[in-house]
């Protein structure tokens, strides 16, 4: 089988103006099979977001080779990528990433219309997705006027309007409470069961339980899974 | 692109809407005053060098001398007997009274059968110059636009300079041939010495609106068929031939003409010029310099403001799949809106205000030249803002606004 994400020998080094360079990763090699859910652990700042953002394409790395599927990024324009963004993942991030003063509506929207879906269509989607993430009536709600947790749920419901094979979420639950956190581990678990491949940034112990696999990653290196 | 993407969803960004807008009115403004400011103050200059009179020597005999026409012909003469004198004309006026259009005074009109004047073409604002073989044909200046039209034929009687009052009148009939560009038109009368006074309509923006400027006129025949005699004034334009250089020119005519003090080769009427002017220039170059520091401070730090402003809502675009073009797209899709209608206003308000009494010494006007010129700098004002965020990916990525650590 065709692996979904396939790094080799993955290297970043970010050079900061006047300061000595650092190497967030040295030598990542990682296969993802389709429909795996992998915990990425690890101490701040030891390279697990440096690595999201490259197999998300939102980042590029110093050396080595990242596919997805059969595709290289590497070799694509920028608005290729950004296609590519748009139909084949999803985020979900911490801090949510979403506008504040759109409504969930309008920030679900935003990659439907990058897509190039028609107004009924992306209304139909829309509407699902808000029903199937127990928001509907959070739709004309700006999102500064939500809960974290309402919060998150308008986040995912974003990262799936394309219905993307491929889920990154870099500490999804980091920002919430007890109860809200495991709501969403189990919206997770359900995308998951659903098939879709999901990357998980996390320190949670919890959520690393429920992975399939855990990678834990030590001054930018694969050091156990 | 549905409309949230690029209209406000919120009243501050409305609010930074309207400055932008502001912002964009005053930049436009100065703008218009700067390009107005030069075109003014450089006309002297633009006119010297399109009417060729760098090559040229000016001269005025010393008013007081009171020459009769036939001596002011025999100092021609001798002029034009000097060696290195292409050509020497003596500028001659004719003056009518003109009762349709004129009530108050005769219309000076200077003879342009001068082979001088046939090289300085006046622009017209309406009609076309008459062939030299029409009689009786006038160009009117730019203040008797709206008193009559082209092709009127109007009746009046020549004005004879120091005739007794109940002299015979000589009664002509002229047809309006066109209308002079409200511009700077030469004043024969006044004759040499400054610069500025040689002309009509000067830096210090006294228009030709004003009722006492020349027309232009071939030959005049009175209404018996005599050929009118036209009156010669003291200015006199000497063209070098180029043999021997102006300034040694000027040193053999001054053992020619009347008055040696009144003659002046046209560099040193431009440099008499520059050297009395030299703080309005100053100041035109201070206003100029200014005007574009402010206008390009306005217009980037707006376009810069809304573009840090709404970096977070740029990296949120781009991860759900926008292109870095289309984020930047996006937020300068929102400040088009304000930049076109604060130049729009801009340049509503600059044109009222020529009659507002706003500007005392400059005369508030703008050609599509201007108009072009004032929308290409703004576009290349912001452009400037932009640039840095169009290529801000090369050294900083848009993920880096989601960083933890």
């Amino acid at each position: 089988m065709e692996h979904i994400i396939n790094c080799k020998d993955l290297t970043k080094t970010y050079r900061p103006p006047h300061q000595a360079p650092v190497e967030a990763l040295r030598g990542i090699t990682l296969q993802v099979e389709p429909g795996e859910l992998i915990a990425i652990t690890g101490v701040s700042g030891s390279g697990k977001s440096t690595l999201l953002h490259i197999v998300g394409l939102l980042d590029n790395q110093t050396e080595g080779d990242v596919t997805l599927g059969s595709t290289n990024p590497a070799k694509l324009s920028d608005s290729k990528r950004a296609k590519l963004r748009n139909k084949e993942i999803g985020f979900v991030l911490q801090d949510f990433a979403l506008v504040p003063y759109w409504s969930a509506y309008q920030n679900i929207e935003v990659p439907l219309i990058f897509a190039g879906k028609k107004r009924l269509e992306r209304q139909e989607r829309i509407g699902k997705l808000l029903k199937e993430f127990g928001i509907p009536e959070l739709a004309k709600r700006r999102v500064s006027q939500m809960s974290g947790g309402q919060r998150q749920r308008v986040a995912i419901a974003r990262a799936l309007a394309n219905d993307p094979p491929l889920i990154l979420a870099d500490e999804p639950t980091g920002a919430l409470d007890s109860k809200t956190k495991e709501e969403i581990m189990e919206i997770f678990r359900d995308l998951h069961s659903r098939g879709k491949t999901i990357l998980i940034v996390t320190h949670d112990p919890q959520i690393a339980e429920m992975a399939d696999r855990v990678l834990h990653i030590r001054d930018g290196v694969i050091v156990d899974g | 692109m549905s409309g949230f993407l690029i209209f406000p969803s919120k009243i501050t960004q409305w609010a930074s809407l309207i400055v932008s807008m502001l912002a964009a009115i005053a930049a436009t403004f100065l703008l218009y005053a700067a390009a107005c400011a030069f075109q003014q103050s450089s006309v002297m200059f633009r006119i010297f060098n399109d009417w060729h009179l760098h090559d040229s020597l000016i001269y005025s005999t010393y008013a007081s001398l009171s020459l009769s026409n036939e001596e002011k012909k025999s100092e021609l003469h001798a002029i034009q007997s000097t060696p290195g004198v292409l050509d020497a004309n003596v500028v001659s006026v004719i003056a009518i009274n003109l009762p349709d259009i004129q009530t108050d005074f005769s219309i000076p009109f200077v003879q342009y059968s001068d082979s001088l004047l046939q090289d300085i073409q006046y622009s017209l604002a309406e009609g076309q110059y008459p062939s030299p073989d029409q009689r009786n044909t006038i160009i009117l200046p730019y203040a008797y636009r709206d008193a009559c039209e082209v092709g009127d034929v109007l009746s009046g009687n020549v004005y004879v300079f120091g005739a007794l009052s109940g002299s015979p009148e000589i009664p002509v009939s002229v047809t309006v041939a066109g209308f002079l560009e409200d511009q700077a038109i030469l004043e024969p009368e006044r004759g040499g010495g400054y610069l500025s006074d040689m002309f009509v309509d000067h830096p210090g923006g006294f228009s030709n609106q004003f009722d006492d400027t020349y027309g232009v006129i071939y030959d005049l025949y009175d209404n018996n068929g005599n050929r009118v005699e036209s009156t010669i004034t003291n200015l006199f334009l000497i063209r070098s031939d180029g043999s021997v250089p102006v300034d040694s020119l000027k040193e053999s005519l001054e053992t020619v003409v009347l008055s040696p003090t009144y003659l002046e080769t046209g560099d040193e009427m431009i440099r008499e010029y520059i050297r009395m002017n030299t703080e309005e220039i100053g100041e035109t170059l201070a206003l100029l310099l200014t005007a574009l520091v402010l206008s390009f401070s306005i217009l980037t730090a707006s376009t810069l403001l809304e573009l840090v402003y709404r970096q977070k809502e740029m990296a949120t675009l781009y991860l759900v799949g926008a292109s870095w073009n289309q984020c930047l797209g996006i937020i300068l899709a929102r400040q088009i809106l304000p930049i076109v209608s604060g130049f729009l206003l801009g340049t509503l308000l600059f044109s009222l205000s020529g009659n507002s009494g706003l500007f005392y010494v400059m005369k508030p006007s703008m050609t599509l030249a201007d108009i072009v010129l004032v929308l290409v700098i703004q576009i290349a004002f912001v452009s400037a803002a932009i640039l840095p965020f169009r290529f801000s990916t090369k050294f900083k990525t848009p993920h880096e606004l989601f960083r933890k650590d």
